[in-house]
């Protein structure tokens, strides 16, 4: 008797859950909230090894529950003498330094400070391949192009340089654009804060406002020595982009002035918060803020960070040709660097659109706009273009042809 | 005894335990990194079914506990893309009216929206307002908000003599306001602001929570949009004249219909301002949704709900955090309540000589903006918002009207210069 209502009760209870998909209890099951990892047992080399599409699902389920109830509070911030710090000389040298005295060896090369100074804050540890080449490939670009007029001298006498320290990929380097492009001199800074989130976990905890405050008291020191903030350009990639406008916003507090530029390669999704307080690369920190966003729904956020936002593909899990979460990420890095070879600044033309659909049914309007380090000043909304899956990644041309805009097609 | 019967009375006990427990343990040290931690099993069945979320129901709520239901709602229904937006009400039905000079209320749908301006002299001399509800005026307190928006406007644009409509129960707390109001007019130079004032009545079309969490404000956003462009093209409205004010989910309705009459015309709205935006629970795939900077020249927010059924988010050129972002705002006693006070806020700021009462300072939290850490020009949060500020601002408001502090946390000589007769307008009020 006792198992029959046993029985009628089960029934009604499978009878009720399967009513009403939306029943909250449909979206996440007991079992599948168990079967998530703990942010201790998630790698970046766990996240490398996994296909896009599984990755992009496991970090979306990470974000969203730990949003709840805001049970994440941000609690790392390395330690300003364990930040590395490399500094790029014009000759391709690289010269090795901590967070705390950077900007006194910097001081010490000589030409510093004179043109453009250009900080990159790293936001993965450069423990993969996938991740170190495309730091390489951000590096060689602006040493191409702050030795560019040096360069320009010696093609002009005839002789052809090969310098050991690059690894030229032949697509990359066969083309003769860069020696009619224009030049500038300047500065590489890496802060390598990357390198310090040792563990995911580090990474989901990191402070990025206190960490980003650091960094802007290293950029005061600099324009109190006499750079002036106008030639500084920050950028910020993964993770760091946030640390990258946290340091915006302290410097503006202290001195008054807004940085110039920032730049968020991929801008993450911050795992970890403080509740009611605003955190998180966004218009305002700088005069200009531009971001590229390659893993919007997967390790990246789709949410709007600049002034104007670039969404290579529109918002997706991965940009064409991302195998992995972390690849993803670092295609943001990828198509900057190749924005700053010489030649290759209009690789990326971009149309004001909200979708791959609308870009490609030339649906979008405005002005054309180029992704990367060219991008114009006046800019302000959302940008879709299309990318290649291999380098080069640009596509130089793009759904349409806009002769009206632009009178020169680049041959590839 | 009964080993059976013990292992049943074990099981209740089990089930008594497990249904009581809603307090997620995060006691021992390595728990915080595991996500069954965030939150348990029992929390999510205790969570109530759509249908069973009704505004009443968040009304009934404390601003926490409406914030915390919405919260596992949203983020819960996120990763799974459980919510589409499906709910797209025809234009016939989504109807609207044009104030006229008398205050009369002169009705539309979106089908025949053009036509009826079209028979209205003079529309589009100078100002064009157009005001989307995003709650149904069923409710009291959406009801409430949204009549002090419109009647702010009539004033502002002289469309009716003001002593008028007013409901018996509130005149007596307005008067003080409005004598004011009345001296201050009468003190200033001629009052020549004139304007025309459309309420799109969108909310009215929302009656539950599943309508407003599904509500395809695209699609409502590229209508509206298009309707615009006709506006331009054929009753010769100026787009530098055209302020779309868009409430809780009208805000991202509002933002797409500015993009969208820029695809079709290559020219930006002059403003967009988006009171309490709503959290998108719906999103269209692959495409980027939502009020954002760029939707016209100049995109503001104010957000009194960013917990509950606001988002923390920013979405415009500015964004606005009165008591910085919160679940809710003081005087407001739920979630529903709170984002209205978005639209009481701005309300306030557009009766004629209140335009500065609401004086904030860029900082990230409502802590720094107390300590005076705040940095940056100072904005008026309202319908005088400078068009050239960016960034994040904060400011303090009252919990009964009048909201607007009109003073900052802390004097900023360097700033600001004080003006006497908002010192006079205080003693007046004291």
């Amino acid at each position: 008797m006792s198992l029959r209502l046993c029985l009628l009760a089960c029934l009604v209870v499978v009878a009720c859950a399967s009513k009403d998909e939306l029943k909250p209890t449909k979206w996440l099951s007991a079992n599948e909230l168990e079967n998530l990892p703990s942010l201790n047992d998630i790698s970046f080399e766990r996240l490398e090894n996994m296909p896009l599409q599984k990755g992009a699902q496991l970090l979306e389920k990470i974000y969203h529950i730990g949003q709840i109830e805001n049970e994440l509070t941000p609690n790392f911030v390395p330690s300003a003498s364990n930040i590395p710090v490399r500094i790029i000389k014009s000759n391709g040298d690289r010269l090795d330094a901590k967070l705390n005295n950077y900007v006194e060896k910097a001081f010490a090369q000589p030409g510093f400070g004179e043109d453009e100074v250009t900080i990159v804050l790293t936001g993965l540890p450069q423990t993969t391949p996938t991740i170190k080449k495309s730091m390489r490939k951000l590096e060689q670009a602006y040493l191409q192009r702050y030795n560019l007029q040096e360069q320009q001298k010696i093609a002009q006498n005839g002789q052809h340089q090969k310098n050991n320290e690059y690894e030229s990929t032949s697509s990359e380097e066969t083309s003769d654009e860069w020696k009619n492009a224009k030049t500038t001199s300047g500065n590489l800074i890496i802060i390598d804060v990357g390198s310090t989130l040792t563990n995911f976990k580090r990474y989901a905890m990191l402070d990025v406002t206190a960490t980003g405050a650091m960094v802007a008291h290293t950029l005061i020191e600099l324009t109190n020595k006499g750079v002036p903030q106008e030639i500084i350009h920050l950028i910020g990639q993964g993770i760091s982009a946030h640390v990258a406008g946290a340091a915006g916003q302290e410097f503006t507090g202290h001195t008054g002035h807004k940085l110039r530029r920032i730049t968020g390669l991929d801008p993450a999704k911050l795992l970890s918060k403080r509740r009611e307080y605003l955190v998180g690369l966004s218009r305002g920190d700088a005069d200009f803020i531009d971001v590229i966003h390659t893993s919007s729904l997967a390790m990246g956020t789709p949410m709007r960070c600049g002034d104007v936002d670039f969404y290579p593909n529109g918002p997706n899990q991965g940009a064409p040709g991302s195998e992995n979460v972390i690849e993803a990420v670092m295609r943001a890095t990828r198509y900057f660097a190749e924005s700053v070879c010489p030649g290759k600044e209009h690789n990326f033309p971009a149309v004001a659109a909200n979708s791959l659909k609308q870009y490609k049914q030339n649906d979008g309007f405005g002005k054309r706009a180029y992704m990367g380090i060219e991008v114009d000043y006046d800019l302000k909304g959302d940008y879709i273009l299309e990318v290649n899956e291999k380098s080069p990644f640009g596509k130089h041309a793009p759904a349409q042809k806009q002769i009206s805009y632009h009178g020169q097609r680049h041959e590839i | 005894m009964n080993p059976l019967r013990n292992l049943c009375v074990l099981a209740c006990f089990m089930a008594v335990a497990l249904a009581t427990n809603s307090h997620r343990q995060s006691n021992s040290l390595g728990s915080s990194e595991d996500p069954s931690n965030w939150v348990s099993t029992s929390e999510i069945e205790q969570l109530p079914m759509l249908k069973d979320v009704t505004l009443r129901r968040l009304e009934g709520m404390t601003v926490e506990e409406g914030a915390s239901l919405l919260d596992k709602l949203y983020h819960l229904a996120q990763f799974n893309r459980v919510f589409k937006p499906e709910y797209v009400p025809e234009p016939s039905k989504i109807k609207g009216y044009i104030v006229g000079e008398r205050g009369q209320k002169i009705e539309f749908n979106l089908n025949n929206f053009v036509q009826t301006v079209k028979r209205q002299p003079n529309f589009g001399n100078d100002e064009v307002t157009i005001f989307i509800e995003g709650l149904p005026q069923s409710w009291s307190q959406a009801n409430k908000a949204n009549r002090k928006l419109i009647q702010a406007y009539e004033q502002r644009y002289n469309l009716q003599p003001y002593a008028g409509q007013q409901d018996s129960d509130e005149q007596k707390s307005n008067s003080d306001e409005q004598g004011q109001q009345r001296r201050k007019q009468n003190q200033e130079q001629d009052d020549n602001t004139t304007g025309d004032l459309v309420v799109i009545t969108l909310g009215n079309l929302i009656e539950d929570f599943e309508q407003y969490v599904t509500l395809n404000v695209e699609r409502i956003g590229e209508i509206i949009g298009e309707r615009l462009v006709q506006l331009t093209n054929e009753v010769n409205v100026p787009q530098e004249i055209i302020h779309l004010i868009g409430q809780g989910p009208a805000a991202h309705v509002a933002g797409i219909a500015g993009r969208q009459y820029t695809r079709q015309t290559g020219h930006k709205l002059r403003r967009i301002t988006g009171l309490d935006p709503a959290r998108l629970y719906a999103k269209p795939e692959n495409k980027l949704s939502g009020l954002a900077r760029g939707d016209a020249d100049f995109v503001d927010a104010i957000h009194t709900s960013a917990y509950g059924m606001g988002t923390q988010e920013r979405h415009g050129d500015v964004d606005f955090y009165p008591n910085g972002p919160a679940a809710g705002v003081p005087g407001a006693d739920n979630v529903v309540e709170a984002s209205m006070r978005a639209t009481r806020y701005y309300a306030e700021s557009v009766r004629p000589g209140n335009e500065r009462n609401f004086p904030a300072v860029a900082a990230s939290s409502y802590k720094e903006y107390k300590q005076n850490n705040g940095y940056g020009k100072r904005a008026y949060m309202g319908i005088a918002t400078s068009y050239d500020i960016r960034g994040d601002y904060m400011l303090q408001v009252n919990s009964k009207s009048p909201f607007g502090r009109s003073t900052p946390a802390q004097p900023q000589t360097g700033y600001h210069s004080y003006h006497e007769s908002w010192k006079q307008q205080q003693k007046n009020l004291a």
